[in-house]
């Protein structure tokens, strides 16, 4: 239930055995190595030291690393499986992942072989697509016999070429015949772009021909150096496309035999990382010629096995409690039932570690408070079956999907809780149900109340639990305040407002409880507004010891909006219900008939789809706010920097030790 | 029908104007949600999640106006006897969630829509993108709770 605590951990080690212990290190798992820049900057240091590193072997595990997940993206690509709905990491064992060490350069080879199979599919694709762009330019001249290569006679020019789509042929071919030019000019088509000609000419005459013709817009055609006839061409790309389009087929069904590497080319992406990321730690490190240091950070509880491992090799070091202005790593660590729920935490912001972590003690008010307002015994159900179904059938253990999954679960039941509370079941769809279509009338009574028609008991219920949240938020306030050893702080700021805003809630509406209540709740409120403006006299310096008015102002105004806003509870739970309640109506409007049925089973599940969607999200949204705005801002800071230990980080196994 | 029966009328037609904040908000955030799904960097699912906060208030406001129209019998048929100062309280009783509706669904649908930036350009921004827009539902929940409260003060035959 906190933050683990972290011991600074410095080791100076032999080089020869640098390799070995880290790749121990890695397979522990619990050691964060720090950067050794600030070291660096220091005089004494930079005369002993010169930073370490393994560029080259980071850029080659890099180099394979990519190849191997191009290989996969291929594979993807061509041989597509059924992608799970959540990503899971495999599970291997240390001995298994061993075993697989030794496959290493077989698997290298099928990453090869993929990315040629690739790479001839490319070039498939791209035949295919010359040998169409070419068929496709060639078209317009197939009434041309003449082999294209054909450009003269012994007298004759033989050329080809476009004019503007608007050319009248007749008319060039009379003007070329009036200047006595001897030549053919022949259309042998037209499309909306251009019209293709062939121009025979006597060579003597060139000059006189292409000057008239150019006149008019000739230009000519650029067909490259082909050989034979159009249509001979044509039925070559037509040939050269069928191949490509046949190897194309070929080529998938080739990668997708190979489907089966996916597994393995898995395996070795991870492995390329995994040794990537021990040469890459060391350019962390600091070496001389003989020796290494570094610096880190490990959990104190796994402070016996480090220097276990470090005491097996020839290496000086030393764990010593993190001081004041470390920049020391953050890992939290709660109970199994609570651990989900730290993503919520986490997508705020991590603790620094000087604080505690609150997850823990907001738990119960976000589950709780998801319920009231989400509030429905068949969302409920449905929340319920849908995040275990994802949890059991998915096969999820880790990662994102699978805390938001269990934190929903927890959030489902504390909602089947509420909807008994408040009676309902989809709105009241079992009485509507029975009234329309039956004809009884079906009354379930909540166990507890009905908000829709008691809302002024459940606005006050709402508010009350704020106040308890907000209360427990300034309690952990107060704690740390006099852990640090600043009581007369947490007397200023949050004893004296836990006697102002009791009071004052006795002082306006205790006649409800009791006719002395007003009396007491005065007396507290006084005492507590007496205790916020002079404890500052005592506390703050100088002109600070003023601002106890300011406090008071602010304080009151803080509270009470902090107090309303948790009238959303009550908001948002009468929300689902009504909004459940007007859609059955609109549902039943049908009547007692077959098209009633119908109607009710589409509006009902439109509805109330919807309203789930809508509700669901809403809930967990404004639980979370509450959690961030109101019980956050009474202590927490956050800005804490996650602990990333130099370990095995992978994507797609998890390699674990046997027995866990 | 008489004057407060079509007063109540009138105030189950503002509450249902909270729909106009609504319909502006998302059509907002749809906006924006074009523009950065021409890049690649977000998934449709999460922007259609943005796209959507700002759609509650219409349904806020469309509660409250089948629960007044349910009130008075324009739903069913059976035309509860709405006296002027019924009617009028009803007209009052749809302001809230109307008024407010129309705003909070406009200024969500902005925030809506910035959030739509920042899912593109940053990783995991999701959940922070959410809670800002939702930080604006707030008074649309607060308007919907008076008007609930005013409604189910009033009694009417």
């Amino acid at each position: 239930m906190a933050i683990v605590k972290m011991s600074k951990l410095s080791v100076i080690g032999m080089n020869a055995e640098k390799p070995a212990l880290l790749k121990e290190l890695m397979d522990l798992g619990v050691v964060e190595v720090s950067g050794s820049e600030g070291k660096l900057q220091e005089d004494a240091w930079k005369e002993l030291v010169v930073k370490d590193g393994d560029e080259v072997s980071v850029s080659a595990y890099d180099k394979k690393l990519a190849r191997a997940e191009a290989a996969l993206a291929v594979l993807a690509e061509h041989a597509a499986e059924k992608a799970p709905m959540f990503r899971t990491r495999k599970q291997v064992t240390v001995v298994e992942y061993e075993e697989q060490q030794s496959h290493e350069d077989e698997y290298a080879k099928q990453v090869e072989e993929i990315l040629t199979l690739s790479e001839r599919l490319n070039t498939a694709f791209a035949d295919g697509n010359a040998a169409e762009a070419l068929s496709a330019s060639l078209s317009p001249w197939l009434a041309y016999e003449l082999p294209l290569e054909m450009t003269e006679t012994e007298r004759l020019k033989l050329s080809l070429g476009v004019m503007p789509p608007g050319t009248d042929v007749d008319s060039i071919a009379k003007d070329l015949a009036a200047e006595g030019c001897e030549c053919t000019l022949e259309e042998l088509g037209r499309d909306r772009e251009q019209c293709y000609l062939s121009l025979w000419y006597f060579k003597e005459d060139e000059d006189r021909v292409l000057g008239i013709v150019k006149a008019k817009g000739y230009a000519n055609a650029a067909l490259g150096d082909l050989k034979g006839p159009v249509h001979e061409n044509m039925a070559r790309c037509a040939e050269t496309q069928a191949v490509a389009a046949e190897n194309r087929e070929v080529l998938i069904a080739e990668i997708r035999e190979k489907a089966e590497f996916r597994r393995t080319i898995e395996y070795y992406c991870d492995m390329m990382r995994i040794r990537r990321d021990e040469a890459q730690v060391r350019s962390r490190l600091l070496t001389t010629e003989e020796t290494f240091c570094f610096d880190g950070w490990t959990p104190k509880a796994a402070a016996e096995k480090v220097e276990a491992l470090l005491s097996r090799y020839t290496c000086w070091h030393e764990l010593t409690e993190p001081e004041e202005e470390d920049d020391v790593p953050v890992r939290l660590r709660n109970s199994r039932f609570i651990t989900p729920v730290e993503f919520i935490t986490q997508m705020y912001a991590l603790p620094s570690w000087k604080e505690i972590d609150p997850t823990s003690i907001f738990t119960m008010f976000y589950i709780v408070f998801f319920g009231i307002m989400f509030g429905d015994v068949g969302y409920g159900l449905i929340l319920c079956l849908v995040s275990g179904i994802m949890l059991k059938r998915g096969g999820l253990y880790e990662g994102g999907a699978y805390k938001l999954m269990k934190v929903l679960f927890y959030s489902g039941i504390s909602s089947i809780f509420w909807g008994v509370m408040f009676g309902s079941f989809f709105g009241d769809l079992i009485p509507v149900f029975a009234k329309t279509f039956l004809g009884k009338t079906v009354v379930i009574n909540p166990l507890w109340l009905d908000p829709a028609k008691s809302p002024m008991v459940f606005l006050v219920f709402s508010c009350g639990l704020g106040v308890v949240h907000l209360f427990v938020g300034m309690g952990i306030k107060a704690y740390g305040q006099i852990r640090s050893g600043h009581f007369l702080d947490a007397c200023k700021d949050v004893f004296s407002w836990y006697l102002i805003v009791l009071g004052l809630i006795l002082w306006l509406f205790g006649t409800h409880v009791s006719a002395g209540a007003p009396g007491i709740g005065k007396i507290m409120a006084l005492t507590g507004i007496a205790g916020a403006l002079l404890l500052p006299l005592v506390t703050n310096k100088g002109a600070g010891k003023a601002l106890g008015i300011w406090d008071i102002y602010s304080g009151v105004t803080g509270n009470l909006s902090d107090i309303l806003s948790y009238s959303r509870l009550l908001g948002l739970g009468l929300a689902s219900t009504s909004i459940a309640q007007v859609f059955n109506f609109l549902a039943s409007m049908g009547g007692k008939s077959a098209v009633g049925i119908a109607m009710f089973i589409v509006i009902g599940l439109l509805g109330h789809g919807l309203n789930f969607a809508i509700n669901a999200l809403g809930a967990f949204v404004h639980s979370c706010r509450l959690q961030y705005v109101e019980f956050f801002g009474k202590f927490y800071e956050g800005g804490g920097r996650e602990f990333e230990p130099f370990c095995k980080d992978t994507k797609y196994i998890n390699v674990i030790e046997e027995g866990k | 029908m008489s004057l407060g029966l079509t007063l109540a009328v009138l105030g189950a037609a503002i509450a249902t104007c909270a729909g106009v904040g609504s319909a502006i908000g998302v059509g907002i955030a749809g906006e924006a949600a074009d523009g950065v799904m021409s890049g690649d960097r977000v998934s449709f699912g999460s922007t259609l999640v943005l796209q959507a906060l700002p759609g509650t208030q219409g349904i806020y406001g469309m509660v409250i106006a089948i629960m007044i129209m349910t009130k008075v019998g324009i739903l069913g048929g059976n035309f509860a006897a709405v006296s002027l100062e019924q009617g009028l309280a009803f007209l009052f009783a749809g302001v809230p969630i109307g008024v407010v509706g129309i705003v909070s669904g406009y200024t969500q649908g902005k925030a809506a829509a910035a959030g739509m930036q920042l899912i593109s350009k940053k990783d995991g921004a999701l959940g922070s993108a959410i809670i800002y827009a939702v930080m604006v539902e707030t008074y649309a929940i607060l308007a919907f709770i008076i008007s609930f409260l005013m409604y189910n003060g009033i009694t009417v035959g």
